[in-house]
């Protein structure tokens, strides 16, 4: 193991505090309350680090009790909200993450698919599957009925093979541009006949598979779509593609092809198993180190969770969920195929306007119920710049650069901080930093 | 023996304005909007703990113990029971008023004529900080302020007021009266800065269509009375008296039969509520610019340019289908139908049914439009790749019962039904009714209930909920109920479970719900009556 991915251990001049316990549940989840950082910081680095993944999460998984009252409803907006419902939860902080990514990963829209029952079943995958080895979910998600459908595989017959099931799989799920050719899609396609959905689950049609001889990624032979899951996940350029992905998710907007590179090895080690190799990326220097800390633009998703997660609240999951949506990311309807561009695409001058809007309408209650509310949060802090403080540990660690605490102390010290409200109009301020923006 | 802190004001020998043939409430001050009156609060009280009974034992055993203990302590605050105290205070009757103050805590006021003056005395005692006291003759005056205390004492002194003048012929018989000055409580908002706006402003069409027929009279009337009596029925009515002269604007006149009783069809067994509104779809949407505003009326206008061509050019969607039905029509909500093959969706809705009379010429027309609206669905579901609805044409096998029914494929999976699944339209026509419904089993129970006669009279509006069939409904569905609390609300699945246990204990607890609505000549009335199960 290179010294990138070496564990990370802290010492008295660089110690697990509440910034690192911040950025550690911020990036391996959806953020956490004061009380359960401080909670983190005194169990310690390794303690912190189980809790993300989710050791011994005590009671019952509640995507897994929720999942068959979520299908009663076959609503896409209710799947959007019992989500939400599941990240604040926060028992499972890393699988909720991951759970995300994959969404992200293998886009699949509802907007063509109609059939948020489907969708439903592909996330209860991604839970299920998505911290295991990667070729137990490409096994998965070769037979998944909503990707299938998504990618006309359903369509995909012997003789008229469909080539967009196979493209995107070699391109966007597994390989990645350049490490094929195109005879490999056409052969990926045929080997993907057959593969169907019949009332809604799937289904092998025999009649429809193309039983002929294809040269698939350099090997001869007969094949079908579970062969090409195995392939492509055993692929060292999966790994590559995937080290990449999962650098930009946990790590940097841009991370070294070095680090790409170490991680893939990390990943191949472990046996292409996506928890292990996580679990050492979020313990890692790399993930500590200073070119980590707030390298990444929050999406929507982890700007209005860890908002709301960062204050110990409880709030209304339909107006989160509502709200996630109006700044472009509507789980369950992908931009493309591709997911969401993400990263600094994330923040226009409009979808800024909109996180400023939520914030002030979620710290004024307006928003449904917010509990405890701005005031309680505030209460233990006597003068202003106490509460300007107190804010700013509340939702960024106490982290920010000297111009932005300047800022806040100044806004802290106006007319307009003060009176009802005041302590909504301070907390609504720290969400408006350049800083709040960055995870 | 007194205690010391209460400082009782000067009494006088004879109170010229409560004089033993008037009501308490003669001793009103004038600013006093709004009374609540008893004639006897300790056995009014009595009667409706009795008639809200026990608390329910279904109840989750942990809010009866909550219950148990906030009794408890309420006893423990006042000293007494409710009905004892009440006794104490207000054996002779009681009037409290209520007296609005711009941009302040309203004030208010009280007389009583207490049944153990000691023990009255020693109660008002605890709050001597908080409140002014006076004794005059066996009447005790009560006010959170001096200054109001001494405004009871001058009106007392001076003659009667204007309360003295409000016509006994509008107060009822019942335990606890509450009237409301509507007409000066509307010159003290208007004084407020922040009154809103006519609230019928804020109402889209739809909220007005149902509410604009009587809500205008209560925002208009000149006095509400409102009766909370023990019954049986535990009952809670509101009766609001118009102007002679009041400008009601249009509404009224989608009460087609005002003050009329008319015949309903008798909710079949098992039927969860019933909403039976005296209003006339047909007159809205044939003048809808007299009606609704101009965005709404564009949209009444773009339904109806779809809806007059279901059954072909020729066919008015509101001359000649909706005039072929009898108006008003009435809504039932009836048990789910459980799918023939078993497989119960996780939420099973309840089927809906409206029934009303209809001509023999509007029978080919509905038909007609009945099948061009399931094709139409059958092309969304077929975007959707889901299976279509079957249609199956109903002939009278000797039931007289005939029309169409609607049912999706068996379900195979995977996993349980989806909620649509229980959804299988039905328009059935016989014994001179029609039946539109989600269910053919509740279009048909409808219909059964008209082959055998069995009808309910109704004037105006009319809401019935029964008990037993609504806490069933709430119990089976529990789970994706739950679940949409927490998602709705935000709260915790503690919380959301205990909502809908509670919910249904109380639903269980009660025979049924109604709620009555009539505007007739000058007065709008409201009454809300629970019966519990024996």
């Amino acid at each position: 193991m290179t010294d990138w991915l070496a564990p990370w251990e802290p010492t008295a001049a660089d110690p697990f505090d509440l910034a690192k316990a911040g950025h550690l549940l911020r990036r391996a989840g959806y953020g956490a309350s004061f009380a359960e950082r401080q909670d983190l910081v005194r169990r310690g680095l390794d303690a912190a680090v189980a809790h993300a993944c989710g050791d011994g999460a005590a009671g019952a998984d509640p995507a897994e009790r929720w999942l068959e009252p979520l299908l009663a409803f076959d609503d896409i907006a209710r799947l959007r909200e019992t989500r939400v419902w599941i990240a604040l939860q926060g028992s499972r902080p890393l699988r909720d993450r991951m759970t995300a990514f994959w969404h992200h990963h293998f886009a699949t829209s509802n907007r063509k698919l109609q059939d948020p029952r489907a969708l439903a079943r592909q996330f209860a995958t991604f839970d299920r599957l998505g911290l295991g080895a990667f070729d137990d979910l490409c096994a998965a998600m070769v037979r998944d009925p909503a990707l299938l459908r998504w990618l006309d595989n359903d369509v995909n017959l012997r003789g008229k093979p469909n080539e967009n099931f196979a493209r995107e799989w070699l391109e966007l799920f597994t390989l990645g541009r350049g490490n094929y050719s195109e005879s490999d899609v056409r052969a990926a396609a045929r080997a993907c006949t057959g593969y169907t959905v019949v009332r809604g689950e799937f289904a092998f049609v025999g009649g429809e598979h193309d039983r002929g001889e294809v040269e698939l990624l350099g090997a001869r032979g007969p094949t079908d779509g579970d062969e090409l899951a195995r392939r492509t996940a055993a692929h060292p350029a999966s790994a590559r593609l995937l080290a990449a992905k999962w650098l930009r998710w946990f790590v940097h907007q841009e991370p070294e092809p070095a680090w790409v590179g170490e991680l893939a090895a990390c990943y191949e080690q472990r046996g292409r198993d996506v928890g292990a190799t996580l679990r050492v990326l979020v313990r890692s220097r790399l993930f500590f180190s200073p070119a980590a800390r707030r390298g990444i633009v929050k999406s929507p998703s982890e700007f209005v969770l860890g908002t709301v997660r960062a204050c110990g609240a409880r709030a209304a999951p339909k107006q989160l969920a509502s709200a996630i949506a109006a700044m472009g990311e509507a789980w369950g309807e992908p931009a493309t195929v591709e997911g969401w561009r993400g990263g600094r695409a994330w923040l226009t001058p409009a979808t800024w306007l909109l996180r400023s809007n939520f914030a002030a309408e979620l710290f004024a209650g307006r928003l449904g119920p917010f509990a405890p509310g701005a005031d309680a949060l505030l209460a233990p802090a006597t003068s202003r710049a106490d509460r300007a403080q107190l804010a700013l540990d509340l939702l960024l660690d106490g982290d920010c650069s000297p111009a932005s605490r300047e800022r806040l102390l100044a806004f802290a010290a106006s007319p307009a901080a003060d009176g009802p409200g005041a302590a909504g109009a301070l907390l609504h301020a720290v969400t408006a930093l350049p800083e709040y923006q960055l995870l | 023996m007194r205690a010391p802190a209460l400082r009782l004001a000067a009494g006088w020998s004879l109170l010229a304005a409560v004089a033993a043939q008037r009501p308490l409430r003669s001793a009103m001050p004038d600013d006093v909007v709004a009374v609540v009156e008893t004639d006897d609060a300790g056995a009014s009280a009595g009667r409706l703990l009795d008639a809200l009974g026990a608390v329910p034992k279904q109840l989750p055993e942990a809010v009866r113990t909550e219950i148990a203990v906030a009794l408890t302590g309420a006893r423990l605050w006042l000293g007494a029971a409710p009905g004892e105290l009440g006794r104490q205070l207000a054996a002779g009757g009681a009037v409290i008023g209520i007296a609005p103050r711009t941009g302040g805590k309203p004030d208010w006021c009280a007389v009583l004529r207490p049944g153990d003056r000691p023990a009255a005395e020693k109660f008002l005692a605890r709050f001597a900080d908080r409140i002014a006291v006076a004794a005059a003759d066996d009447l005790l005056l009560v006010a959170g302020s001096p200054a109001m205390r001494d405004r009871l004492l001058s009106r007392a002194q001076n003659g009667a007021g204007r309360w003295a003048k409000w016509p006994d012929a509008d107060v009822p018989k019942a335990e606890f009266r509450a009237l409301v000055d509507l007409a000066a409580l509307r010159e003290v908002m208007a004084r407020s800065a922040d009154q809103q706006a006519d609230p019928l402003a804020r109402l889209d069409g739809g909220g007005r269509w149902l509410l604009a027929p009587l809500l205008p009279a209560l925002l208009q009337g000149e006095r509400l009375c409102a009766v909370l009596d023990g019954g049986p029925p535990l009952r809670l009515a509101l009766r609001a008296t118009l102007p002679a002269a009041s400008p009601t604007g249009p509404w009224r006149e989608l009460l087609p039969k005002q003050h009329q009783e008319r015949i309903i069809l008798a909710p079949p067994e098992g039927t969860l509520a019933v909403l039976a509104l005296d209003r006339s779809v047909r007159a809205l949407l044939a003048q809808p610019k007299h009606f609704l505003r101009p965005a709404e009326v564009a949209n009444a206008q773009a339904f109806l340019s779809v809806a007059d061509r279901l059954d072909g050019a020729r066919t008015s969607f509101v001359a000649d289908l909706l005039g072929g039905l009898g108006e008003p029509w009435t809504l039932y909500v009836l048990r789910g139908a459980e799918p023939d093959d078993g497989a119960l969706p996780e939420l099973l809705l309840p089927s809906f049914a409206i029934a009303t009379t209809a001509t023999a010429a509007v029978e080919p027309i509905l038909s007609r439009t009945a099948q061009a609206l399931l094709l139409i669905a059958n092309t969304e579901r077929a975007q959707r790749r889901q299976l279509p609805y079957v249609l199956r044409a109903v002939r009278d096998d000797g039931d007289g019962v005939h029309g169409l029914e609607a049912a999706l494929p068996d379900w195979r999976g995977p996993g349980r039904p989806p909620t649509a699944q229980g959804v299988a339209p039905a328009l059935l026509f016989g014994h001179g009714h029609v039946a539109l419904a989600t269910s053919p089993d509740a279009a048909r129970a409808l219909l059964a209930q008209a082959a055998a006669g069995r009808t309910a009279k109704v004037r105006g509006d009319l809401l019935q909920l029964f008990g037993a069939p609504c806490a069933a409904a709430v119990d089976r569905d529990q789970a994706p109920l739950v679940l949409g609390r927490m998602l709705d609300e935000g709260e915790t699945e503690a919380a959301a479970t205990r909502f809908f246990q509670v919910l249904a204990a109380l639903l269980a607890a009660l025979d049924r719900v109604e709620l009555r609505a009539c505007a007739a000549g000058g007065a709008t009335e409201v009454e809300l009556g629970l019966w519990r199960r024996p």
